[in-house]
């Protein structure tokens, strides 16, 4: 099992980019939902790239939905990149199976992922 | 889903605490992992449990510590894995923000072959949740 970790960079763009890295469940959730509050208030659009992490349930679902609200609230970028590399399946699974994957966007290509926070619109 | 009478392949007991979650996540994966199953399966074991026990350490036990206790029995073709916590009842907060029951129970149920949640006369409540082990692997990317 990697480290759990949740890493927040700018990219060129002004894009934040909120990386995840191994395992998250209610333990890391706060921290999630406080980094990506953080970036919304700043009016920042932010990009959460699930491509490093091994697992996520549903308190990492309910901080990004959470976050997503904020974001549509604010006019804010947001989309979930799961691909490029592709994320694992059990990270693909969650949203596959609470049919999310539908809603937040979530994009399977970096520069799409980028593209789509920098539009603004998260519907 | 029957009970069983034989003793379990695991018994956990963990506080009731985010940071046991992981703890149990991890033994019911080396179980997993010893029966051989394949990925996908050990992944849905991982996430249902994961969300039983997150519900359990969120509203089992309002103003104190309490204990969480993980089960499982391999069984025919089967594995019956239970989370059982002393709290007298889920009774969900009406706060917004609380993390609630919204998604956990659905993702179990749908992830599981069969879910139950029982509550005892003693305040016990068990979710037992069934895996089928002979499932054939769902097709597309997984």
């Amino acid at each position: 099992m990697s480290a759990s970790g949740i890493t927040v960079r700018m990219d060129e763009g002004h894009v934040g980019l909120v990386t995840l890295e191994g395992d998250h469940d209610m333990g890391t959730a706060p921290g999630l939902q406080e980094r990506l509050g953080g970036l919304v208030d700043a009016g920042v659009p932010a990009v959460v790239d699930l491509t490093a992490a091994t697992f996520i349930d549903s308190t990492i679902l309910r901080a990004l939905l959470s976050a997503r609200r904020r974001a549509i609230e604010g006019g804010i970028g947001f989309a979930v990149l799961i691909g490029d590399p592709p994320a694992e399946p059990a990270v693909r699974h969650v949203f596959e199976m609470t049919q999310l994957v539908d809603v937040f966007p979530v994009v399977a290509s970096r520069a799409e992922a980028v593209n789509v926070a920098r539009a603004g619109t998260t519907a | 889903m029957s009970t069983v009478s034989e003793a379990p392949a695991v018994r956990l007991t963990v506080p009731a605490r985010a940071e046991s979650v992981p703890v149990v996540r991890q033994a019911l994966s080396g179980l997993g992992q010893a029966l051989g199953l394949d990925d996908s399966l050990i992944d849905d074991i991982k996430i249902a449990v994961t969300e039983a026990c997150t519900n359990v350490v969120i509203h089992a036990y309002r103003d104190r510590e309490g204990p969480l206790e993980v089960r499982a029995w391999p069984q025919e073709g089967r594995l019956l894995v239970t989370v059982r916590d002393e709290g007298g009842g889920f009774a969900p907060r009406a706060e917004a923000s609380s993390p609630g029951l919204g998604l956990g129970l659905p993702l179990i149920a749908a992830l599981s072959e069969e879910m139950r949640i029982t509550t005892g006369e003693d305040g016990a409540n068990e979710v037992h949740m069934l895996f089928d082990l002979d499932r054939a692997d769902p097709g597309g990317d997984r």
